[in-house]
């Protein structure tokens, strides 16, 4: 590494890091176990594991098939349909719950039809999950696109010439080889769905128990409860760093 | 299973065509690049060619031309084993797994499968490595493993692309045993650069160069009695082309090698295929049996290659000392070549 970049990597490392030791300086640690343990902390906190959870499965379940098809897909309509489906990672989490309201709310494009059949998403712990899924999905769609697009073929086509069918070869073939992206694109999901905030606001509302997760909790104590805020905040915090401490670590070093 | 396939691949320039009798062993020879892994590859279904057919006895794997509807078989409908030279086995099993993933895919029962793949491993004395994951196999044992793995998958043919390429001596001599012993009875082509392996393994060879089987037939013809010099030079032998006249070849600048020529009529055209190892130099005082201008001397193991403009001979390092690029050089051949006709 030239030398000259190291002053760089360091203000990149404070920018992050300082306002993270801001928050843990400001934590009244008398304070802190009465704050975390009351029952709209536990409640928001339960339901942010439950509803992030949740949202990571469902990203798990369809991003990898979508992520696959987007890696083999030969197509002019390809690079329009990928900014598509990423377009959450660059969308303000806002206009997702908007886009949301306006496809699953009440008078939606979809939500008339679920209406009748007695389905309502908007305002409700599916609507959290639903939103926490469409800001996430291109995460776990990238890691899986990439990685897909790296693999030769060689193993796949070997399969084959033993007999193996197409979903034989993904369980012990392919997705194996995947096991880097799909831990990768696990966390930064599972990160991303806890973390999410906008989308929930718009999409789902803050109904205490049932929509407000912890970030909404922070955002609403901060103004009545300022040292509650900060004490949640340093156990998302916490928690964030400790995932992604767990799974999230460079490809080079995770290999044997 | 006989196998018969004419296969064209444009944009890695290969059309060749090839057949093997049931149960045989065919070696195609060729250079690298000549387009073996290709042939083997479209064979067994993994790439697709434009043109041509793959047919084992009655059954078609496919037929591209253009005067019926294209037929293609996945390669999993084939029934054709392959084996590679890159790293075959699937690296999330352990040695079992890869041995008994075929026999699964065939519907066997887990136990009943890695069961059967235990005695496959027993029978090619590989039993130590059932639980080794392939990232701990050397390359040797890796390659042994893929190829009881395709075995035990039960093809009716085995394609094995460069199958002794990139391992030790002692792992190539370990594979050539597994091969030859368990190959016997199963359609085989081995896709080789090494004649050596024609000799020992294969009863047919198939000699490609620039994408096209340019001479086939049975080993001993073709490597002892090459038409073309692509074959020659795959057979280690130099070839010449001439007129047979009593008891020599006369080459068509006028050379005249001694040669037996009891097969060829007088007069007619015929071939003379001589290895460097059958030629001696003629020492002060000998007569030559012809003469030559050295045009290139290089080192071959234990031997020196003395390359003429009509023929060569490898001698011992003392027996070309002295020569050098562009001197006169008189050969002597050991015995009279047999020449054949052209």
């Amino acid at each position: 590494m030239p030398r000259w970049m190291l002053p760089l990597a360091l203000v990149g490392a404070a920018l992050i890091a300082v306002p993270l030791l801001a928050t843990l300086l400001r934590l009244d640690w008398s304070r802190a176990p009465q704050l975390l343990s009351s029952p709209a902390a536990l409640d928001a906190l339960s339901l942010s594991l439950r509803t992030a959870a949740a949202a990571t499965i469902l990203c798990v379940l369809l991003g990898v098939p979508l992520g696959y098809a987007l890696a083999q897909w030969r197509s002019r309509l390809q690079p329009t349909v990928r900014a598509l489906i990423l377009a959450p990672l660059v969308l303000p989490p806002v206009v997702g719950g908007l886009a949301l309201l306006y496809a699953f709310g009440r008078r939606g494009l979809l939500g008339e039809s679920l209406h009748a059949l007695g389905i309502e998403i908007a305002f409700s712990t599916a609507a959290v999950v639903v939103a926490q899924t469409f800001v996430a999905l291109p995460f776990m769609v990238l890691a899986v696109e990439s990685s897909v697009g790296a693999l030769t073929g060689h193993h796949e086509s070997l399969s084959a010439t033993l007999g193996a069918s197409r979903t034989t070869t993904l369980r012990h073939v392919t997705l194996p080889a995947l096991r880097p992206a799909l831990i990768t694109g696990t966390v930064l999901v599972f990160a991303r769905a806890l973390g999410e905030f906008g989308a929930t606001l718009t999409f789902a509302g803050s109904l205490p128990g049932v929509t407000r997760t912890l970030p909404l909790e922070i955002y609403l104590q901060r103004e009545s409860d300022a040292d509650a805020a900060v004490a949640l905040a340093v156990m998302l915090v916490a928690l964030a760093v400790t995932v992604v401490a767990l799974a999230y670590r460079p490809l080079a070093r995770r290999a044997p | 299973m006989s196998l018969d396939a004419r296969i064209s691949v444009d944009e890695r320039g290969v059309d060749a065509a090839l057949t093997v009798p049931h149960g045989e062993t065919l070696a195609l020879l060729g250079p690298n690049g000549s387009g073996k892994s290709t042939v083997l590859a479209a064979i067994a279904g993994t790439l697709r060619p434009q043109r041509g057919h793959a047919r084992l006895d009655e059954r078609t794997l496919h037929a591209l031309d253009r005067d019926m509807p294209a037929q293609w078989r996945h390669p999993r409908e084939r029934r054709i084993g392959l084996v590679t030279q890159r790293a075959d086995l699937f690296p999330a099993l352990p040695v079992i797994d890869n041995i008994a993933y075929g026999l699964r895919a065939r519907g066997l029962s887990r136990g009943h499968a890695r069961e059967e793949a235990r005695s496959w491993l027993a029978r090619a004395d590989l039993l130590g490595l059932a639980d080794r994951r392939p990232t701990t196999l050397s390359a040797g044992q890796a390659r042994r493993v893929a190829i009881v793995r395709a075995l035990a998958a039960q093809p009716d043919a085995l394609m094995l692309d460069e199958p002794f390429a990139g391992v030790d001596v002692e792992a190539a001599q370990q594979l050539r045993a597994l091969v030859a012993e368990q190959t016997r009875s199963i359609t085989t082509v081995i896709a080789t650069h090494e004649v050596l392996d024609a000799h020992l393994l294969a009863s047919q060879v198939a000699v490609l160069a620039g994408g096209a089987v340019v001479e086939a037939g049975s080993t001993a013809t073709v490597l002892t009695r090459p038409r073309t010099e692509f074959a020659a030079a795959m057979a280690g032998r130099i070839l010449l082309r001439g007129e047979a006249q009593d008891g020599a070849l006369v080459t068509p600048d006028g050379a005249r090698l001694p040669a037996n020529t009891s097969e060829v009529a007088r007069g007619a055209s015929a071939l003379v295929a001589i290895s460097p190892l059958e030629v001696r130099i003629a020492t002060a005082g000998q007569r030559a049996d012809l003469t030559d201008t050295v045009r290139l001397l290089e080192p071959r193991g234990d031997l020196v290659r003395v390359t003429g403009a009509t023929l060569a001979a490898d001698v011992a390092p003392h027996q070309a000392a002295g020569l050098a690029v562009g001197a006169d050089v008189g050969w002597r051949v050991t015995a009279p070549p047999v020449a054949y006709a052209a």
